[in-house]
């Protein structure tokens, strides 16, 4: 069974904004799922059908094999959310906080085994009006691994974070995926979901623009290695070999450091082309795409 | 059942830990105090149903405007501020957070309005006034059924409102229409068109007269009337009078019905509004 399913999944808000366009996804049960995109993108669209807080106008979507509209309620029963923004209720103390989330999920967590795990056990009395925006995170945080959720949506779940935040909302994804839970995590960064995710999808302007694992997504993108050459007596004619070579492109040549994009398996083509042409290579090394310039190629950011 | 009782209590609690209301409740306690201060003091010449009517008179007012105040941005200030998705990220249905929330804001108003009379009656008993305990009850109650009114009104306007800039100017319309009387101008300006602009002559046809008696402070008086006549006095000032001849729209059990449809319908027809909204 699939843990999220969307089908020609399209919203529209009024008559000009489309948010998203015919989006099929399917995330699997047990998996850990980054969805990226840019802010604006449709990500938060997505996130608030799957939560029925926003109704598609075509298209379907079910998560835990429920339809996510009409049998919401169960959905919600099954699903923990950290929404974007972690707002709290000041004036409530973190077991309060908990205590309401336990009774509405009908479960008997303890609220201080659950800020115990997101490291907030010591503020468990103090209210929360006084937390720190990471105090406030671990908190949301807490609030949705109540009664051991099927499925986690975590909505850009870095936002204003530390580093250390962020590594324990990692270690918590972690441990929530080897438990067998589904988690659906979103971000606009990259880096982020890298380390934690199975796969990824990328959206871009509402549309999927891709589904894969990361290694996948490298090889499909076809994104070229960067090659450092230092040589010395590189010629004119070397260098024009070296670009009239098939799978290498971008050739430049400066202070005695070749440097072309090239496709696996060129770069010995190319450390051999300028041997031939009289140039002496004594060092050379290559550099794999970077996944941010990766994600750039997909969401034609930074153009 | 479990969950809009949740969001009942929760809105409650709210209430109780917010400062700000605080200084609304010592009104509420004041006005009680100083009714039965005035009603002691006047002891020999006081009658059993002064301290009643008083004090429903004053909480037809002080209550409806605590009632709209309290309640207006209930719903909609927190789809503003995200709230209302946090809620709804946890298994509760649109239907308890409207609902709840009304029930809730409903316990409360009561409790500062009933608290005032009952402290009214209190102490002119204590003053030795004679204060009549079927009519206390019966302030108490209408006050009540009112306050229901009003919540309902409010908090169907917030669920039903997509900004809370929408809300507030439709509170402001609530006091106008019901607490300024404008609700008896709206015939009055129907005819004014119908009869080609200009100001009509006669009597007013029945279809005026209903809807000056289903306004919901003339409906609650005119259930008073058939419990407990000395109180309707109570509402004079925000009522329209009676017609002559006891038309079927001015019998208690016609009131009883509109005010049940003024306590049912505003606050769902905010939910069904909020129902399929984008949030």
């Amino acid at each position: 069974m699939a843990a999220i399913e969307l089908n020609g999944l399209t919203k529209r808000f009024g008559e000009s904004v489309t948010a998203l366009r015919g989006v099929d996804l399917r995330v699997n049960e047990g998996e850990v799922f980054g969805f990226l995109g840019p802010n604006g993108a449709g990500k938060s669209t997505t996130i608030n059908i799957l939560l029925d807080f926003v109704r598609p106008t075509s298209g379907t979507a079910r998560v835990l094999g429920l339809d996510a509209q009409h049998d919401s309620q169960e959905v919600r029963r099954r699903t923990g959310v950290l929404p974007e923004g972690y707002k709290v209720y000041d004036r409530l103390t973190a077991r309060h906080h908990l205590e309401f989330v336990i009774e509405s999920k009908e479960t008997n967590d303890d609220p201080e085994a659950v800020l115990e795990r997101v490291g907030l056990a010591d503020a468990i009395d103090r209210k929360a009006g006084d937390f720190s925006k990471g105090m406030k995170q671990r908190l949301t945080l807490g609030m949705a691994l109540v009664g051991d959720p099927d499925l986690l949506i975590l909505d850009e779940p870095s936002t204003g974070l530390d580093p250390s935040g962020v590594q324990d909302v990692r270690q918590i994804v972690k441990e929530e995926a080897s438990n067998g839970t589904t988690v659906f995590f979103s971000s606009h960064i990259l880096s982020q979901v890298e380390a934690v995710c199975d796969r990824v999808g990328i959206l871009r302007d509402g549309e999927l623009v891709a589904v894969d694992t990361v290694d996948g997504l490298r090889d499909a993108a076809g994104t070229q290695a960067t090659l450092r050459v230092v040589a010395d007596g590189v010629t004119d004619g070397a260098i024009d070999a070296v670009q009239s070579l098939s799978g290498v492109s971008s050739v430049t040549f400066s202070d005695g450091v070749l440097t072309a994009s090239v496709d696996d398996g060129a770069k010995m083509d190319v450390v051999t082309t300028l041997e031939d042409h009289g140039a002496s290579v004594s060092d050379f090394e290559t550099e794999e795409a970077s996944l941010e310039e990766l994600f750039m190629a997909y969401t034609g950011g930074g153009q | 059942m479990n969950r809009l009782l949740q969001i009942t209590r929760k809105d409650f609690t709210d209430a109780i830990r917010d400062r700000q209301l605080y200084a609304l409740g010592a009104l509420f306690l004041l006005v009680g105090l100083g009714i039965g201060y005035l009603a002691g003091s006047n002891a020999e010449t006081a009658s059993g149903v002064d301290v009643p009517r008083i004090g429903l008179g004053a909480m037809a007012f002080l209550g409806s405007v605590a009632a709209i105040s309290m309640s207006y941005n209930q719903i909609v200030g927190k789809r503003a501020s995200g709230e209302l998705r946090v809620l709804l990220s946890l298994p509760f249905s649109r239907t308890e957070v409207v609902y709840g929330t009304f029930l809730g804001r409903l316990a409360l108003v009561v409790a500062m309005t009933t608290g005032s009379i009952a402290v009214a009656g209190a102490l002119a008993a204590v003053l030795g006034a004679p204060v009549s305990g079927s009519a206390l009850l019966a302030a108490i109650v209408f006050a009540a059924g009112l306050m229901a009114v009003f919540v309902s009104l409010s908090i169907g306007l917030s669920a039903g409102s997509v900004n809370t800039t929408r809300a507030a100017a439709g509170a402001f319309g609530l006091f106008i229409v019901f607490l300024f009387r404008l609700w008896e101008g709206v015939p009055v300006a129907v005819r004014y068109v119908l009869n080609g602009f200009s100001f009509p002559s006669g009597p007013s046809p029945t279809w005026a007269m209903v809807w000056r008696q289903i306004q919901p402070i003339a409906a609650v008086r005119n259930v008073i009337a058939g419990v407990e006549p000395d109180l309707t006095v109570a509402l004079v000032a925000y009522a329209p009078g009676l017609p002559d001849g006891e038309p079927y729209y001015v019998e208690p059990w016609f009131g009883a019905t509109v005010v049940l449809a003024w306590i049912v319908l505003p606050v769902t027809l905010g939910y069904l509004k909020l129902r399929t909204a984008d949030l």
